[in-house]
C-alpha cells in the first residue's frame, strides 16, 4: 500500500513548486522581456506604460497563488486549467506593457520634428509560439497522458 | 515533459535574443552616429535630385522614400523604392524642373522613410523641417 503523504508536506511542497513557478512567471511576462521592450522604447523616445514596485509585488503574488494552487491541485484538471491560466494572463499582461508591440515617438531637434514608429510586434509572435502555447499545451498533455493514465 | 518545456521555453528565448539583435545595432548605430540617415537636395541642369544616404550597418528592406518639396506656394510629393538599403547605400529621388513653378527657394515640407528593419520590423520616420 503506498504511503499517504502528510497534508503539511504536501503544503510545504505546493508553496516551494508556487514559489518556482512564479519566478517563471513574473521574470518571463513582467521582468525581462518588457525589460528588453521599455529599454527599445526609451531609446526611441517613446513613452510605454512603467511597472512601479507596488504592480510588480501585486503580479508576483497572484502568479504566487496560482502556481501554488496548481501545484497543491496535482493530479486533477484545475492543475492545467491554472498553468494555462497563468500563461494566458501573463501573455495579457505582456501585451499592456508592450502596448501590443507599436512604439511611437517624436523627438524636436533644431526647430525640426522628427517623428518615429516602429513595430516590434514579431517579439510578441514569438513569446506567443515558444513560451505561451507551450505553457498552455504541455499542462494538458501530462495531465491526459500522465496523472489520467497513473489512475487509471 | 517538464524538460521539454524548458527546453522550448529556451530555444524562444535564443530565438528573442537572436531577432532584437538588429534593433539592438541599428539604436547603437543610430546613437554613434546622429548621420545614420542624411537627406540632400542637389539642383542640376534640368532636375533637381534628393538624395538619401544610409550609412548604418543593419538592412534596411522594402524601403519607400517620400519627399514633399514646397517652391512659392506650390507643393510636389515624388516617392522611390528600393528593396533594400544596406551599409553606405543611397535612395534617389529625381524632380524634372518643368515639375516645378518655381526653381529657387526649394524647401522640405515633409520626408517620410518606411520600410522594415532586417525585414522584420516596419518602421516609419517622418521628417518635418518647419515642427508643425
Amino acid at each position: 500500500m503506498a504511503e499517504e503523504v502528510p497534508v503539511s508536506r504536501r503544503i510545504a511542497w505546493a508553496v516551494v513548486s508556487g514559489t518556482l513557478g512564479m519566478v517563471y512567471y513574473v521574470l518571463i511576462y513582467v521582468y525581462l522581456i518588457p525589460m528588453v521592450f521599455s529599454y527599445l522604447a526609451t531609446q526611441l523616445s517613446s513613452q510605454l506604460p512603467p511597472i512601479s514596485g507596488g504592480q510588480l509585488a501585486g503580479l508576483a503574488l497572484f502568479f504566487l497563488g496560482l502556481s501554488s494552487a496548481a501545484s497543491g491541485l496535482k493530479g486533477t484538471i484545475y492543475n492545467p486549467l491554472l498553468r494555462a491560466f497563468s500563461n494566458i494572463f501573463g501573455f495579457f499582461i505582456l501585451l499592456y506593457y508592450m502596448n501590443g508591440g507599436e512604439i511611437s515617438g517624436s523627438i524636436v531637434m533644431e526647430g525640426a520634428k522628427l517623428g518615429l514608429f516602429i513595430d516590434l510586434s514579431p517579439i510578441i509572435y514569438i513569446v506567443f509560439a515558444f513560451i505561451t502555447v507551450p505553457g498552455i499545451i504541455i499542462p494538458f498533455y501530462d495531465y491526459f497522458t500522465k496523472d489520467l493514465a497513473g489512475a487509471g | 515533459m517538464n524538460v521539454l518545456h524548458a527546453a522550448i521555453v529556451i530555444v524562444g528565448l535564443i530565438i528573442l535574443g537572436m531577432v532584437t539583435t538588429p534593433l539592438g545595432l541599428l539604436i547603437r548605430d543610430a546613437l554613434g552616429n546622429p548621420r545614420m540617415l542624411n537627406v540632400s537636395m542637389q539642383q542640376g541642369n534640368n532636375s533637381i535630385l534628393i538624395t538619401l544616404a544610409y550609412n548604418g550597418t543593419i538592412k534596411l528592406t522594402d524601403v519607400n522614400f517620400t519627399a514633399v518639396i514646397k517652391s512659392g506656394g506650390h507643393v510636389i510629393s515624388k516617392s522611390a523604392y528600393t528593396g533594400e538599403l544596406d551599409k553606405n547605400s543611397t535612395i534617389l529621388i529625381k524632380i524634372p524642373q518643368s515639375e516645378l513653378n518655381a526653381t529657387s527657394g526649394l524647401r522640405f515640407e515633409e520626408l517620410v522613410l518606411k520600410g522594415k528593419v532586417s525585414g522584420l520590423y516596419p518602421f516609419e520616420i517622418t521628417y518635418h523641417p518647419t515642427g508643425g
